[in-house]
């Protein structure tokens, strides 16, 4: 494999949380607590997991968008945080987002030709006539006709707003993309051709994606390698053969087993469905957070988080049953 | 499927209804005829935007009129003709016979009242029961749909508990009528977790094996319909296209849409080893300015010019299988090559 593009070192982002009451207190919700894991040139790398297990917090993080409370993240060797502004902006040029709403994300009181250049705009790139040319020349490339520069977001469809904000990522020519819930708001139909064209233009461009889904089976078509996360840790990660081959840990069997059949051909009579709901982030179970839902923990799982631990070439995970 | 009867419970027939907007007439559901056979799940399958929920709350008169009208057609649901119903006969209607679950919980349930007294109010304004009767009733139907410590949570209020606990009592509220003929479930599973929806999927499954009654699944999801269906309505821009029983929507599509919509699948086994996915192109019409053509002649790779002037009629591949396409017979011959 190449080399890492991206390192994620033992990363933590902490949020406080105000109670409000009687007695103001403050608790510690751990989005994102101890994660650690490289992403390589080229690859696509898919973020996997249920709401509020961090993996938006992780993309934003890895981005500098949130200040971490511990970790480093290193991007082709040097460290993606405490830099000068105009390092920091040096370094937006490499690494961009793509969101999830192409509602929000896209400010209504701007044209969309404003809305694709202004980041070629405050990095003073090129001409006012060559500015304009790469902005048409970007619509064309995700698909929209270069005639609607002069539009505003509201005129466009939810597929063709993200069409939009994929065109503003890749304004500066970045080499990583994280790709937060990108296709996830989007009609199926449409979403398949969002999918399409990302993969088109990873090719193209030779992007490495740090691509963020709840929906298996988007995160299981694009991805190379998969990451699985639970309640702000990794449990699992692997390269996309091997984890749909063979997942170790119980809460990865449990997004396969609820993951929707494909065909009614498939319906059991008798699913092990996994029971129970994923707990608040606020106040995770002790020891392995996964263990008041798993049929297999033991003793050992209530007292103490698993460490990570290679199953098979590149393919680890956290569990003490493995 | 052995508990489907022929006995007919919900009649659409030819239902037109439209919202008249600022920019002119939407037609959003048009020529619609569905109907429901007593204990059949009946899945009505669709994008953002096709009609399936305006279908679905025309039944329960629950689309906000004026904007919206009802153009033509009749709803009958055993043998009534529920548009002729004056409105204190189909809130009746509601609470006792025809029960709804929505697709968010949080914004279905009255946040200020706790989640047992929300349905112990079914029972005592439907049934007359008295407070404490309702409550242990709430109790047994907290059970029936697997809540744990039923006890303690029907004391509960709708923020104390999960999502997936939430859409589990919009349920047991849904099964508080006498006799729960028809359950509209509106994208029960939409705002769930994976995990959570396998849960609840599950639990809808096992409760039409204990309660009688007929389900209209509304969804975009074709797993769900993979899942849940008996028989399929495929809709678009407010037309039926196709229906039929399930198999033979996955395994034998004839609408070019239908097929297209399963192409878009990730998870088509087809796309194994696929490098990219066979998407539709273009957009869904704008509802305003759609003619009498089919409205998926604009991305259709099967049309030809009829297409665009006029909506096909119905062709019958079997009894239990139609499709309204002037070129079922293109896509049948594509598949086979």
């Amino acid at each position: 494999m190449s080399n890492p593009l991206v390192e994620v070192k033992d990363l933590k982002k902490y949020f406080h949380i105000k109670n409000e009451g009687a007695t103001e207190t403050v608790s510690l919700l751990k989005a994102v607590d101890g994660v650690s894991f490289d992403v390589f040139e080229g690859e696509i790398l898919g973020i996997v997991g249920e709401s509020g297990c961090g993996k938006s917090t992780l993309g934003k993080t890895v981005l500098n968008l949130y200040e971490p409370t511990a970790g480093e993240v290193l991007y082709r060797s040097r460290s993606v945080y405490a830099k000068n502004t105009q390092e920091l902006k040096e370094q937006t040029k490499n690494m961009q987002m793509i969101f999830q709403d192409p509602y929000s994300s896209l400010n209504p009181r701007k044209k969309v030709a404003k809305i694709i250049g202004q980041s070629l705009d405050i990095h003073s790139i090129g001409t006012s006539q060559e500015r304009s040319e790469r902005i048409e020349h970007l619509m064309q490339e995700v698909g929209l006709n270069p005639l609607f520069r002069g539009r505003y977001p509201h005129q466009f469809s939810g597929g063709q707003r993200q069409r939009i904000g994929i065109a503003r990522a890749l304004a500066l020519q970045p080499e990583f993309v994280v790709c937060d819930e990108a296709v996830s708001a989007l009609d199926v139909s449409v979403q398949a051709q969002i999918l399409n064209l990302l993969l088109d233009l990873q090719e193209k461009h030779n992007l490495t994606y740090m691509f963020i889904a709840h929906d298996l089976a988007v995160v299981e078509f694009i991805s190379t390698r998969i990451l699985v996360m639970y309640l702000g840790r990794v449990v699992e990660i692997a390269r996309k053969e091997d984890l749909v081959a063979r997942h170790v840990h119980p809460y990865t069997k449990a997004l396969f087993i609820a993951s929707p059949i494909t065909s009614p051909d498939q319906r059991k009579g008798e699913k092990h469905i996994f029971q129970g709901d994923v707990p608040s982030p606020i106040n995770p179970p002790t020891g392995c957070h996964f263990h008041p839902r798993c049929p297999y923990a033991i003793e050992q799982c209530r007292k103490e988080y698993p460490p990570m631990k290679e199953v098979a070439p590149g393919h680890f995970a956290a569990c003490w049953v493995v | 499927m052995e508990t489907v009867k022929q006995e007919t419970l919900l009649e659409i027939d030819n239902l037109n209804f439209s919202f008249k907007t600022q920019r002119g007439l939407v037609r959003a559901v048009r020529d619609l005829s569905i109907t429901i056979k007593k204990g059949e799940t009946l899945t009505l399958v669709g994008e953002s935007g096709c009609g399936k929920s305006v279908t679905a709350h025309s039944i329960n008169q629950l689309n906000p009129m004026p904007p919206g009208r009802v153009d033509s057609g009749r709803i009958l649901f055993n043998g009534t003709d529920l548009l002729q119903l004056k409105k204190g006969e189909i809130e009746k209607m509601r609470g006792t016979q025809i029960s709804m679950i929505f697709q968010e919980p949080m914004t279905a349930l009255n946040p200020v009242f706790t989640v047992g007294s929300q349905i112990a109010d079914v029972f005592m304004t439907h049934q007359g029961m008295s407070k404490d009767e309702a409550m242990a009733r709430a109790v047994e139907l907290f059970h029936l749909v697997k809540i744990p410590a039923p006890e303690r949570r029907i004391h509960a209020y709708p923020h104390q508990l999960s999502g997936g606990m939430r859409q589990r009592a919009m349920i047991a509220m849904a099964l508080a009528s006498p006799e729960p003929g028809l359950m509209i479930a509106d994208e029960p599973t939409t705002a769930l977790d994976v995990t959570i929806q396998a849960q609840i999927l599950d639990l809808l499954g096992d409760l039409k094996q204990q309660v009688e009654m007929s389900i209209l699944l509304i969804t975009h999801d074709m797993g769900v319909v993979a899942e849940m269906a008996d028989r399929v309505v495929v809709m678009y821009a407010g037309r039926k296209v196709e229906e039929s029983d399930v198999n033979s929507i996955f395994n034998d599509p004839r609408h070019p849409y239908t097929l297209g919509l399963l192409n878009s699948l990730p998870s088509n086994p087809k796309y194994k080893h696929a490098k990219r996915l066979e998407a539709i192109t273009g957009t869904v019409p704008d509802l305003l300015t759609i003619g009498d053509g089919c409205p998926f002649a604009n991305r259709c790779a099967y049309a030809t010019d009829i297409c665009r002037s006029s909506f096909p009629s119905m062709s019958e591949i079997n009894k239990d299988h139609s499709v309204w396409c002037h070129n079922h017979e293109s896509v049948k011959r594509e598949k086979a090559q």
